[in-house]
């Protein structure tokens, strides 16, 4: 049963990052909210609104 | 009812500060200019209001000769803000004024927030508040930003102007020019009036621009030929008077004014010498001989704490945790729950190996950017392009081209974005392909591994040494490229050099922990989806079969296809071609393939065994010339996808990647082979 429920979730789980990491690229959005696209905040800032 | 304040003011007077401290926001403050080049939203709710903030990019003046400018200004003139906060740094009162002169020629709600005044306190000058707002016409309020003091004030003014200038006609700029120039001005007034008020422009504004023969605002108001003609009349009779062109006759009438406005309201002390504290340390640290050997020392020694003892001490400390106490602990609780062999392996040779080869050294990275934090908040960094600018110069290429490329040391997809800030295309697109050779954060835990790994004595060195080729390749490269493809004269550099100032602690470690947490976050989405899938390539067979030995599987046959291209560099095995290959994507992403593949989560009780690992089939000399590669080849995918849309062109984005990528392959085989010649290893 842990093998279901552990692999699907670490599946669901890779498969949301790459989908949400490609919207943005697509996007030119950053991780960070900036419209840089995919430096996930490593520019050092983070936009709060 | 809600309203919306813009922040506008000049470079480096202390606008984000500000933005932040009204939002609660956390925007990155530089101490140089040009930190903010997009205009930036937050939300702030005082007063019961609702008030939305915008903070545009630093500018000297409403004139559009850079970007920011333009930025800056048709955001006050399309989208009609309800006030404008200029700030106003203080202890550099006449500079700043003159963009002030400006926005109140614009005839929108402006309010002065005069920043820094701690400065002006400290030296001993005093400005009359009631006097200087009774001369510019427009309510001045003392702040002290980095010091979160006056912003209250500055709200509630700007609050009252705004709800005041919604029924009031905003009063008439004090600001006369001579005469003749007013005269003229009236006449034009009246030629333009009925365009100016269709695009709800203030007259006198449009007036003073067209008589600096503004071609932006000429091509908004799209005037008929003889209006047009009648300006033209007007301006040749003002420089035929004058006997100089009219954008400098009004630039002339402002600098009178402020002065004169200075006069009255500010008493300096006089303190008997004319160099401040910033001046005399400018003495040294930008003096022409010794500037370049500083900045040496200075970043040598910044690797030196951060790759010595301290460093050392938290990597071992995380280590530990990672490799040892959580992985042990969910090997544990894997077995106990009775987990299969291929999920047990998934989490503590994919996730644990792969995401925790790069945890180990998040420590670190904080450290370092934490100094780089201390050298940027302190001032020294603005120094260091100033330095750079003399030296580049020389070579043909602009100073302003440093700043991105300072920036490509944090990440390089804003490095490229920053690059908006050069006028000069073909400066733009050289510094648009150069700054990724700057060594970005993400590559930091491939130095670190191979460092500990190789050259346990010398580390911080030979990291140290690093950093340096990539300026010494961009440099190398700007020149090729600038002689070549780019030739031309290098746009001229002005930058204004921001007085030292001491860091707060809690903007350091704001600084640091932003940047640490972004690592971290990035650990837990990015490099961890892309460990489960080097995990799965490594474990499975083209066929989906699972594979004994990670030779037959996906990754095995693809890095045993690529590994030639390598071979001639000294790294010609299969598993550091997966790793180059599969750091495309991101270049931490080399790390973790690399524990991945040696199982670093499984037989490793801590990262020592993943050195013994690759002692297997590299030398130090190997290492070296991996390192090297890593450093220049593409980028990563974010990067790439900012110098698509900064360049916004395929053949030049495929261009860049591919220069970059050719220039890591030669310079990685002179190091291997120029190297083996000297009979290293």
């Amino acid at each position: 049963m842990i093998n279901y429920i552990l692999g699907g979730l670490i599946a669901a789980f890779t498969i949301y990052i790459i989908v949400r990491q490609i919207k943005k690229l697509k996007a030119g959005q950053c991780s960070c909210g900036h419209d840089c696209p995919g430096c996930a905040g490593q520019c050092g800032t983070e936009k709060k609104e | 009812m809600s309203y919306t304040f813009a922040l506008a003011g000049n470079p480096n007077c202390g606008k984000t500060t500000m933005f932040n401290e009204i939002t609660g926001s956390t925007q990155y403050v530089g101490n140089w200019p040009g930190v903010t080049v997009e205009k930036k939203e937050g939300r702030a709710r005082r007063f019961k209001e609702e008030i939305k903030v915008v903070d545009l990019p630093g500018i000297y003046s409403l004139s559009p000769y850079t970007m920011e400018e333009i930025i800056a200004r048709d955001y006050i003139l399309d989208e009609k803000p309800d006030v404008v906060i200029n700030i106003v740094d203080a202890s550099n009162i006449e500079r700043n004024l003159y963009l002030t002169t400006q926005l109140v020629e614009l005839g929108v709600p402006v309010v002065v927030a005069l920043n820094m005044m701690d400065v002006v306190t400290t030296r001993g000058d005093q400005i009359n508040l009631k006097k200087l707002s009774e001369l510019l016409g427009v309510p001045v309020v003392p702040a002290s930003a980095s010091k979160g003091q006056g912003i209250h004030d500055v709200m509630q003014k700007a609050l009252v102007v705004a709800q005041t200038a919604a029924t009031v006609e905003v009063e008439v700029p004090k600001l006369r020019f001579d005469a003749k120039m007013e005269k003229c001005l009236d006449e034009v007034q009246n030629l333009i009036a009925a365009y100016a008020d269709r695009h709800h422009y203030h007259k006198r504004w449009v007036a003073l621009k067209l008589l600096e023969e503004d071609q932006e605002i000429k091509k908004k108001l799209d005037l008929p030929a003889n209006v047009e003609k009648d300006i033209q009349n007007c301006i040749a009779q003002l420089e035929n008077e004058f006997d100089n062109d009219t954008e400098t006759i009004i630039a002339d009438g402002r600098y009178q004014y402020i002065a004169d406005v200075v006069a009255e309201a500010v008493k300096k002390k006089n303190t008997g010498s004319t160099l401040t504290v910033s001046d005399k340390i400018d003495k040294i640290v930008t003096n022409r001989i010794f500037a370049i050997p500083i900045f040496l020392l200075m970043m040598w020694m910044v690797f030196r704490v951060t790759f010595g003892a301290v460093g050392s001490w938290t990597i071992d400390f995380v280590d530990g945790l990672v490799n040892d106490t959580i992985a042990g602990a969910l090997s544990s609780g894997l077995e106990a729950a009775g987990a299969a062999e291929w999920l047990h392996a998934l989490v503590i040779d994919g996730i644990i190996g792969g995401v925790g080869s790069i945890l180990v050294f998040v420590p670190q990275i904080m450290i370092l950017f934490f100094f780089m934090a201390l050298l940027e908040d302190s001032g020294y960094m603005a120094r260091a392009a100033f330095i750079m600018d003399r030296a580049l110069r020389k070579l043909g290429l602009t100073g302003k081209s440093f700043i991105p490329m300072l920036m490509g040391f944090g990440c390089s997809a804003p490095a490229v974005m920053a690059t908006r800030t050069l006028e000069n295309e073909k400066d733009r697109k050289l510094t648009i392909i150069l700054t990724p050779f700057m060594s970005c954060g993400a590559r930091m835990p491939i130095y670190l591994l191979f460092g500990a790994a190789f050259f346990a004595q010398n580390q911080s060195t030979m990291i140290f040494s690093i950093y340096i080729l990539g300026i010494v390749v961009a440099i190398i490269s700007g020149i090729i490229l600038k002689k070549t493809l780019f030739k031309g004269e290098a746009a001229p550099f002005v930058m204004e050099l921001p007085p030292y100032r001491i860091p707060t602690l809690k903007g350091l470690f704001i600084h640091m922990w932003d940047r640490g947490k972004a690592f971290l976050i990035k650990a837990g989405t990015v490099i961890f989806s892309a460990a489960v899938i080097i995990w799965f390539c490594q474990t499975f067979s083209f066929t989906l079969q699972m594979v004994e030995d990670p030779a037959d599987s996906i990754l095995g046959v693809i890095g045993h296809a690529i590994a030639p291209i390598f071979a001639p560099l000294g790294f010609g095995d299969w598993r550091s071609a997966v790793a180059i290959f599969t750091g495309l994507v991101a270049k931490e992403v080399v790390v973790a393939t690399l524990g991945i593949l040696h199982g670093l989560g499984e037989v490793a009780e801590d990262s020592m065994e993943l050195h013994t690992a690759l002692q297997t089939y590299f030398t130090p000399l190997k290492a070296y010339a991996f390192m090297a590669f890593t450093l220049l080849y593409f980028p990563c995918i974010a990067a790439f996808g900012a110098m698509k849309r900064e360049l916004n062109s395929w053949k030049w984005t495929l261009f860049a990647v591919g220069y970059q990528t050719g220039i890591a392959w030669i310079v990685a085989f002179l190091i291997y082979n120029v190297g083996r010649l000297f009979g290293l290893t």
